[in-house]
């Protein structure tokens, strides 16, 4: 029997991103989705419950706010993962930690792992959709003291421990590790599953926590300050070209990119 | 004074993170030193002589993330301004474990850095891309660099290499498998022919070849191309977990313009695109974009080509 956390980020949906005149994000009118790949983490977490036995925690620290008015679109993501196979889900909705860096989220979710009496198995997304840090695995890890594997490409479960491979930047590395531990898992560690009707039912009748800094405890310090988030300026032409014509349609693209000077035909 | 460490599995890499120390440097007066996992103490002067003050070797020690962040607690006992590295995967996960320790910042894949009235102004790209995070930072921080991003200044002269013992442990390393390298330098390429989920068969990919060909080309692909389907091997694929190319020209055929494939080719100088689908994604980031049929347009476009050869 295992106790499996799996820490989940309700990320900005950067499809559908809002940014005000200047270009300022505005996260407040944007919509949060399950970073991507957290739901790998999810499924990861989920098949290692199915093979170890044992319950699921998610985990999640609000990072947008203001969360009075986020606090339903926490709660949507929270029940997403629930209807994935998790057995419950522990929130921390607090406005002072909200626009937090890693270092805040890593003390948080560490901080929450003790009051509920820590798990054997920790298994975060490489990185967020939204902020992209990859850093809370080996951050948690750090804090918690045990070992960090990140980059999970692949896990076989062996005896009660863990032979899992890294995907690195030239190699795959195989490791091998007893829980407890702390993992990242990238996207292509497995194919997250879409829950049945049934489990969508299901999820809401499972248990959703909230929690303030009060709760928590951990205080945070002005050691970075983010000034800004801006999106990039759009400076494509955008020419539409109508393809229903093909030969015309190659002349004219023809044309266009030797006039731009990217293309040399007949070079 | 406290010192800025540069760190990499080898030389070459932390050598990837010296033009950025040495901005930093020049701000703080703080010293340069050089820390990597293994390699030769001429490889380490050869890469940071003139520019470090000191450097450390672990000789291959242990696992690298873990003795990484290990000597990184050793060598930041006297006080530290900044750790930094490339972006690499060991090497963002042992700056992360050094910085919880040490209860201090990081921000990974910083491509800007400037001083504003004795500050810092740090930026990284966000939101797969779309947009950039400026940050205030005040020391003591850890950050990780793009490869090439910052260039290096020259190094000349020699260094004294300091052998550093470190005992971390680790998880015990079963096995390794080098990935295959294939021929092509993507990320090198001047035109590159992006190919995604619009080609129905592996087959039918020849033509994007004979394109890039003709144009004096390679081709790229988004993610299913490459970890679903296998169609092309993992060093043709680009995106935000993979390669970032840019090219004078990136020609995207089929592909839809998801914000993890887009984030991988912002950087091009002219994007043109085939889509079936008038309202796909990837025209909003397109020059050109040509709604049509890839299996009409692509043949049309290479006997055009083919005429003017």
């Amino acid at each position: 029997m295992a106790r499996v956390a799996v820490l989940v980020k309700a990320a900005i949906d950067v499809n559908l991103m809002k940014a005000d005149p200047q270009g300022n994000v505005l996260a407040q009118q944007t919509p949060l989705v399950i970073a991507e790949y957290d739901r790998n983490a999810v499924q990861a977490a989920v098949e290692i419950k199915g093979k170890l036995g044992g319950s699921v925690a998610a985990f999640s620290l609000a990072s947008w706010g203001p969360v009075s008015a986020k606090k339903k679109e926490y709660e949507n993501v929270m029940r997403e993962v629930l209807a994935m196979g998790v057995d419950e889900a522990h929130v921390v909705l607090d406005d002072g930690y909200v626009d937090g860096t890693p270092l805040v989220t890593a003390e948080v979710m560490a901080a929450l792992a003790g009051k509920l009496g820590g798990f054997d198995i920790y298994v975060t997304g490489e990185g967020s959709s939204d902020m992209v840090s990859s850093q809370l695995a080996p951050r948690l890890g750090a804090l918690l003291g045990l070992p960090v594997v990140t980059f999970t490409k692949r896990i076989d479960i062996e005896d009660g421990g863990f032979k899992i491979t890294r995907d690195l930047e030239d190699k795959l590395e195989v490791v091998h590790v007893d829980p407890p531990l702390v993992m990242s898992v990238t996207g292509e560690a497995n194919q997250p599953r879409l829950p049945t009707l049934l489990q969508i039912r299901r999820a809401f009748v499972k248990p959703i926590k909230f929690y303030t800094a009060q709760d928590i405890g951990v205080k945070r310090e002005a050691k970075i300050e983010q000034l800004a988030i801006k999106v990039l300026a759009q400076k494509r032409k955008n020419v539409i070209i109508d393809g229903s014509k093909p030969e015309e349609a190659a002349e004219v693209l023809i044309q266009r990119l030797t006039e731009e000077g990217v293309i040399i035909p007949g070079r | 004074m406290s010192r800025i460490v540069v760190a990499g599995e080898n030389s070459q890499q932390a050598r990837e993170a010296l033009g950025f120390a040495k901005i930093l440097s020049d701000v703080s007066g703080s010293t340069i030193s050089f820390l990597v996992f293994s390699g030769t103490s001429d490889e380490i002067a050869s890469a940071a002589g003139g520019i470090a003050s000191e450097a450390y070797n672990l000789n291959g020690a242990g696992h690298p993330p873990e003795s990484l962040a290990a000597a990184l607690d050793i060598l930041s006992k006297d006080g530290i301004y900044a750790v930094v590295a490339p972006a690499l995967k060991n090497l963002t996960d042992a700056l992360a474990r050094f910085s919880a320790k040490a209860r201090i910042p990081m921000l990974t894949e910083v491509i800007e850095a400037h001083v504003m009235d004795d500050e810092l102004l740090l930026k990284r790209g966000v939101m797969a891309g779309r947009a950039i995070g400026e940050y205030h930072v005040k020391p003591p921080f850890t950050a990780t660099v793009p490869m090439k991003k910052f260039e290096p200044p020259e190094a000349s002269g020699a260094l004294e290499v300091e052998d550093l013992e470190v005992s971390a442990e680790a998880p015990k390393l079963i096995g390794v498998e080098k990935k295959v390298k294939g021929e092509v330098d993507i990320e090198g390429a001047e035109i590159v022919i992006g190919v995604g989920r619009g080609f129905k068969k592996e087959e039918d990919l020849k033509t994007a070849f004979q394109l890039a060909e003709l144009l004096g080309g390679e081709v790229g692909c988004s993610r299913p191309i490459a970890a679903d389907y296998g169609w092309l091997p993992e060093d043709r694929w680009i995106g935000i977990s993979s390669k970032k190319i840019r090219p004078k020209l990136y020609f995207a055929i089929g592909i839809s313009g998801a914000p993890q494939h887009m984030s991988g080719v912002l950087d091009s100088k002219i994007i043109a695109a085939v889509n079936k689908d008038k309202n796909a994604p990837i025209f909003q980031y397109a020059d050109y974009g040509i709604v049509g049929d890839l299996y009409q347009f692509l043949p049309a476009l290479l006997k055009k080509l083919e005429e003017k050869q």
